[in-house]
């Protein structure tokens, strides 16, 4: 069994190029307690992983890792070869995209629309290209009626798919999504379904943490399970 | 550090009294040195990094130096350092005066320091122990849990906009005013939602259900906070009293 594993990772490893690869990692946060505790990882274009682990097991300390927005005590990482922690958060940010655990941190605009076109607009996309990814994403997620509404004031499940539709505006390479379905109804989470599943056949490379047992079926590729800051198994399905 | 952070927070509370109003009172640049070296030492003493404490500062302290540039300018007193034409632009006492600020202020952020080595609940049982009303002690430490909210706010969206891919250093000037406009309302507005639900939250747990309260933190003073207390006001009224004998 553990040899099967070994050579499939192995040819996975001979067939996908790395899309981001930790080694040696530690993080410890003010406390001082090692929550990320030497881990090594690598994580492949175009594959979809998903991250398993009981609550406070550091899922979403290694995710916050690997978007940069944490810095790790010790250790290195690197973003389609590039040293990681060099780039800085906005660099990083054109390259994957991030959905935080709790979507009202992500939420810093006065409306809907601005908020999925946000990006875009300061990247210096055309009028024309901001309005026609925008109207898309709208309709694909089913948020066209709250365009003009607050987006602090929208329900949990609808700040999600606000949050879900303003990273997928940016075409990222790579994409993090901390529980994207808690809050989503069953109909929503086939839509998001749907739309990771398009994302992978354009070679989208994933990394989903989730408690949500359909959803990790519906799309893992390759799980991962953290226990206590360490990575104990890592299986391809 | 055992000891110091053993102490009663009305020890503390007693302590910075002391040395703010010293600083507040007291306006001679030597007497404030002293001062200044007393509550860098008090830092030490209760385990917080002087050094780290600054940093946290920083735009704070950004603050109090650009007050101080312009009142050494605009209050131009004694000898002239730095003349144009018949305007003294730098004057021995306007530098003196901005020197005397600084170190005022940085006395009164080192007292902060102190206090918060305390939580904020041993605070307000200080406060209500000295017979303030539970109401205003909770109302003002309330005022300095709102702070942190905030800043955390701030954070976050700085974070958020720049996982957008959007540099909001490089951005054109005219761009950047126009996100820190939009960015306004809804900091704003989330600050406000959390300290909506801390209030309802609050008053979900039963305060204010019934006019008498009984906390089962009840603080004690022991002796050493007697010999602290009293020491330090021996202290500050001897130097009062070389201040103004002088
Ligand atoms: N800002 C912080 N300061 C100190 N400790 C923290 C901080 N954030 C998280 N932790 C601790 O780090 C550990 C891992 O947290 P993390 O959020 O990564 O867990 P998780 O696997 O994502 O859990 P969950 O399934 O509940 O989302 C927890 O024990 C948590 O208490
Ligand atoms: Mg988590």
């Amino acid at each position: 069994m553990a040899c099967c594993v070994c050579r499939l990772e192995r040819q996975a490893q001979m067939n996908k190029a790395i899309a981001i690869e930790a080694r040696n990692l530690s993080f410890a946060y003010q406390t001082k307690i090692n929550i990320i505790k030497h881990l090594n990882l690598s994580l492949y274009k175009g594959e979809t992983v998903v991250l398993l682990g009981a609550n406070g097991g550091g899922k979403t300390t290694l995710g916050k890792l690997l978007t940069g927005i944490l810095k790790p005590s010790s250790g290195e990482l690197l973003l389609f070869g590039e040293n990681l922690s060099m780039l800085p958060l906005f660099k990083i940010g054109q390259k994957l995209g991030y959905s935080f655990q709790n979507p009202v941190q992500q939420l810093f605009t006065v409306s809907v629309e601005e908020e999925i076109a946000f990006g875009l607009k300061y990247r210096g996309a055309n009028a024309e290209e901001i309005s026609r990814v925008t109207e898309q994403l709208m309709k694909l997620f089913e948020i066209e009626h709250l365009r003009d509404a607050f987006p602090l004031n929208l329900s949990w499940g609808e700040k999600r798919r606000v949050v879900l539709a303003s990273c997928l505006a940016l075409q990222p390479e790579y994409l993090i999504l901390d529980e994207p379905t808690t809050g989503l109804d069953q109909k929503r989470i086939d839509i998001l379904n749907r739309v990771l599943n398009n994302l992978r056949q354009e070679g989208v490379g994933m990394l989903l943490i989730s408690h949500n047992q359909s959803f990790v079926r519906e799309n893992a590729q390759r799980i991962l399970r953290m226990e206590k800051g360490a990575i104990v198994d890592d299986l391809y399905l | 550090m055992t000891f110091t952070s053993k102490l009663d927070p009305r020890t503390k509370l007693f302590l910075i009294a002391c040395l703010s109003s010293s600083a507040v009172i007291m306006s001679h640049w030597t007497f404030l040195a002293v001062l200044f070296g007393i509550s860098v030492l008090l830092l030490l003493l209760f385990g917080v990094n002087p050094w780290g404490m600054l940093k946290k500062c920083k735009l704070l302290l950004y603050m109090v130096l650009g007050i101080a540039i312009l009142q050494s300018i605009f209050m131009p007193a004694g000898q002239a350092i730095i003349t144009v034409g018949s305007l003294k632009l730098l004057s021995l006492g306007g530098l003196k005066m901005a020197g005397e600020f600084i170190l005022r202020m940085l006395i009164i952020i080192a007292s902060a320091g102190i206090l918060s080595t305390s939580s904020s609940r041993e605070i307000i049982q200080g406060l209500v122990q000295c017979k303030l009303p539970y109401e205003v002690a909770l109302m003002a430490s309330l005022g300095i849990r709102f702070l942190p909210v905030f800043a955390e706010e701030f954070r976050d969206t700085m974070i958020a906009i720049q996982l957008r891919g959007v540099d909001f250093k490089t951005l054109p000037f005219k761009q950047k005013i126009e996100v820190m406009g939009s960015l306004f309302q809804p900091v704003v507005a989330g600050a406000i939602i959390k300290s909506k639900a801390l209030a309802m939250s609050i008053e979900m747990r039963g305060f204010r259900a019934s006019p008498h309260r009984s906390s089962y933190l009840v603080l004690k003073c022991r002796i050493r906070d007697y010999v602290i207390m009293i020491s330090c006001g021996i202290l500050t009224a001897l130097m009062m009293f070389c201040y103004f004998s002088i």
